[in-house]
């Protein structure tokens, strides 16, 4: 489709709250989030011509920032081999707490989705901001619809304990 | 989903809900952002660091020197030749690649793979002195647009002759002519083309006295040609004035063509313009070539005419032509290039056309397709064409020099330099380079290139070019801060514009200047800098012809964000003593175009939208202002 700054900016109002939680839960703190959500809008916008329908923007931009977050996180944690190590809940709280003016979540929402692997974290950040179903979920990341589900169910579960 | 997991959803949600989103991402925000890139295509990424997200970054900027290390150590599969470009037998043959696309498109669904243009930037070749000062009758000197390319021209939105100022108005509909002569500073006519909706840039030949506006045509108001009844994409037309008597222009004719602005080049007498057309499913059938085929004129382009690509698939053309500015109403050539929608780096004979083939799918590395196409007094031959994995950052990473083309390009988490002969048989390149960095910004000088990576730490590398078997990496230099534009500054120095990082190397806190002397490439020094705190961004980091820079004249001009507005700056850069800000005046217009320092002898004019501040450059005091 053809689309110019405006029309994508229309686009973009519906669901760019849902967008940069989303990212919020998934990137270590707001500045990552807001980078990576910027990339996102970039790269939609220059790839909106092989967008064929409006209705399919946002699970179209929910893909592209997904795999953006997917790229960051492999990155980072190639680099931070150190967070690997702080297993202890203790110690990833104490590191949470650390930072928490930088991030924005209420700490027991970050907690609950630092203990996620990532490919859990990205299924439930799309359940929760994107609104989409298991299905949907599956084309998005490419999964087995049913691997999605039982993975979902089983991170909601960890998050459940740790959640107030 | 059980009810206990939809609570749990329904909690995160809700202890969410209230996070404030960051200015910098609201809608509003991000429509301005688009639309000052949508301007230039270019650059989106440097942009992006520079402006958006100026407040949270991570760089730091740096040159390496490798003396003989990292030789061609590759098997020859990052760069492959496809032959030379083919054109379609019939316009079924067009056809077909936009349905083979369309079934593509369906297999990887709604979304998946696309493909992007991104890399758009132009670049500015140097030798020794893109300086870009030139002698009028009484020597008096008057800058010119700073070019990607030393001898192809640029169109912009202010032009000078030496005496007058050819000024887009706001809303871009009309040009205004100003008169500069004596203490004067009065606008004596306007240029307004008939029919067209929107003025993109204009050229201005001076010895030839004439004046080219690039126009969008304005479709519903002019008498609609059959073959624009199909045509989605819009018209554009060149309008060409005879600018004899500058305040009695004339038309002198036009040219159209099918799609939407793109860009353009002037080179020896003969402007090339270059559109994009989508094709879209709507409407189209294959028995009506109409519906699917841009036109130039009024008339389809020919089948011979359409160079088709790499991939049989294609979603859209890029359409160039050639007018001579002897007959302004004439096309002398037309090509379509059968596309996605990729980027022209243009040098003094050849249009190369690059486009990048993203893939958001972790495991497979982008490629960008390259077709060069050679052009000579408006004619056009089709050259060879060949695929490289990885991406092209901007124009300025893509270079012809004797014979050779290099290119500077990211592969996933590293970078390489390729040159390759005219018909894009590797000659030699570099791989492996600066592991989990990528290309920021690159001035390819002849026999040497000088490349910017960034990551935490941000080298500034230096490349033997010299043999084009053999390139070579010479010199690293580690600095802070890193430089996202690189002009040649006379004998042995590169500036650099970009931003600098706070100690910590976490947070651009302004704009930077740097002046590297590369008298000796495998040794480059960082000779001076000068940081303009709190200028959180310039112009100059995304658009080049944002830059005034003229060593000649020892000017360095630009435009830069603050708090309180936007600034204009002059610098003069003395040996010894480095940079010394000779002026930062607050820019007063109020439009969406972007600003323009332009210098006519001792007068600096900065312009933005209607507003005209002129500007002593022996006391750098306001002397006159002129609103249009």
């Amino acid at each position: 489709m053809r689309c110019d700054a405006k029309t994508f900016a229309q686009m973009y109002e519906q669901i760019y709250t849902d967008l940069y939680h989303f990212a919020l839960c998934l990137m270590k703190d707001s500045h990552e989030a807001e980078d990576v959500v910027s990339e996102a809008v970039i790269s939609a916008y220059e790839n909106i011509h092989s967008l064929r329908k409006k209705e399919a923007f946002k699970s179209w931009i929910f893909t592209i920032l997904s795999n953006i977050c997917k790229k960051r996180l492999k990155k980072a944690s190639r680099e931070n081999t150190y967070l690997e190590n702080m297993n202890s809940e203790k110690e990833l709280y104490e590191k949470t707490r650390m930072d928490e003016s930088d991030y924005g979540l209420a700490l027991d929402v970050r907690n609950a989705f630092f203990i996620l692997s990532e490919e859990e974290q990205l299924i439930i950040g799309l359940s929760v901001f994107g609104g989409y179903n298991s299905s949907e979920i599956a084309d998005m990341l490419k999964l087995n619809a049913n691997t999605v589900r039982s993975k979902r169910s089983r991170a909601l579960s960890k998050m459940e304990c740790v959640l107030k | 989903m059980l009810n206990q997991e939809q609570n749990v959803i329904e909690k995160l949600r809700k202890k969410s809900s209230d996070i404030q989103v960051p200015e910098n991402l609201t809608p509003e925000s991000v429509q301005h952002m688009l639309e000052k890139k949508g301007k230039k295509k270019r650059n989106v990424r440097v942009y992006r660091i520079g402006g958006v997200i100026a407040a949270c970054l991570v760089l730091v900027c740096g040159v390496f020197i490798y003396k003989n290390g990292y030789l061609n150590q590759k098997t020859g599969s990052e760069v492959r030749k496809v032959g030379q470009i083919k054109t379609a037998d019939d316009y079924e043959e067009v056809y077909e690649c936009y349905r083979n696309w369309e079934k593509e498109l369906e297999k990887v669904g709604a979304y998946g793979t696309a493909t992007a243009e991104d890399a758009a930037m132009e670049k500015t070749e140097t030798m020794a002195d893109t300086g870009s000062a030139r002698d009028v009758d009484g020597g008096m000197s008057y800058s010119r647009t700073n070019v990607r390319q030393e001898g192809v021209d640029e169109g912009d939105i202010v032009k000078t002759d030496g005496r007058y100022l050819y000024i887009l108005k706001n809303g871009q509909t009309e040009i205004s002519v100003v008169d500069t002569m004596g203490d004067q500073l009065e606008s004596r006519q306007t240029i307004n083309p008939e029919d067209a909706s929107l003025i993109y840039e204009m050229y201005l030949d001076v010895e030839g006295k004439k004046l080219v506006a690039i126009c969008e045509r304005d479709n519903g108001r002019a008498a609609v040609e059959e073959m624009d009844m199909y045509n989605h994409n819009g018209t554009i037309e060149a309008v060409t004035y005879d600018i004899s008597n500058p305040e009695k222009p004339e038309e002198l004719g036009r040219v159209r063509q099918s799609g939407s602005y793109d860009s353009s080049r002037m080179a020896d007498g003969y402007l090339y313009l270059f559109s994009n057309y989508d094709i879209t499913d709507n409407g189209i059938a294959k028995d009506r070539p109409e519906t699917y085929v841009p036109a130039v004129n009024g008339e389809l382009i020919a089948e011979k005419d359409i160079c088709l690509p790499t991939e049989q698939l294609a979603c859209g053309y890029t359409v160039l032509t050639s007018v001579s500015m002897e007959a302004p109403d004439k096309v002398c050539e037309s090509k379509a290039i059968l596309s996605g929608s990729g980027q022209i780096y243009v040098s003094n004979s050849n249009i190369y056309y690059y486009e990048t083939t993203w893939n958001y799918n972790e495991n497979t590395m982008e490629t960008t397709s390259l077709q060069r196409i050679s052009y000579q007094n408006g004619v056009f031959q089709g050259g060879a064409q060949a695929t490289i994995n990885g991406y092209i950052h901007d124009s300025f990473c893509i270079d012809e020099y004797k014979d050779h083309l290099r290119v500077v390009v990211t592969q996933g988490d590293t970078n390489a330099v390729y040159v390759l002969d005219m018909e894009f048989e590797e000659t030699g390149s570099i791989t492996e380079l600066a592991k989990d960095e990528r290309i920021y910004s690159a001035r390819l000088m002849g026999d040497t290139g000088y490349f910017v990576t960034f990551r935490e730490t941000d080298p500034l590398f230096s490349v033997d070019l010299s043999d084009p078997e053999n390139p070579e990496i010479i010199g690293e230099l580690k600095i802070p801060g890193f430089s996202d534009y690189l002009h040649p500054y006379g004998e042995g120095k590169l500036l650099g514009i970009g931003m600098n990082v706070d100690e910590k190397g976490m947070m651009a806190d302004g704009v930077k200047l740097t002046m590297f002397d590369i008298s000796d490439p495998s040794d480059v020094k960082e000779e001076d800098t000068y940081i303009l705190k709190n200028v959180f961004s310039t112009d100059a980091s995304y658009d080049y012809k944002a830059v005034l820079a003229d060593v000649g004249k020892n000017i360095i001009g630009f435009s830069g964000y603050t708090d309180g507005g936007q600034n204009y700056y002059i610098f003069e850069y003395q040996e010894g003593k480095g940079f010394v800000c000779k002026m930062e005046e607050e820019i007063n217009g109020n439009t969406s175009l972007a600003a323009r320092g332009v210098y006519i002898d001792q007068v600096l004019y900065v312009i933005q939208g209607n507003v005209i501040e002129a500007y002593s450059l022996e006391e750098y005091k306001k002397v006159r202002d002129l609103i249009l």
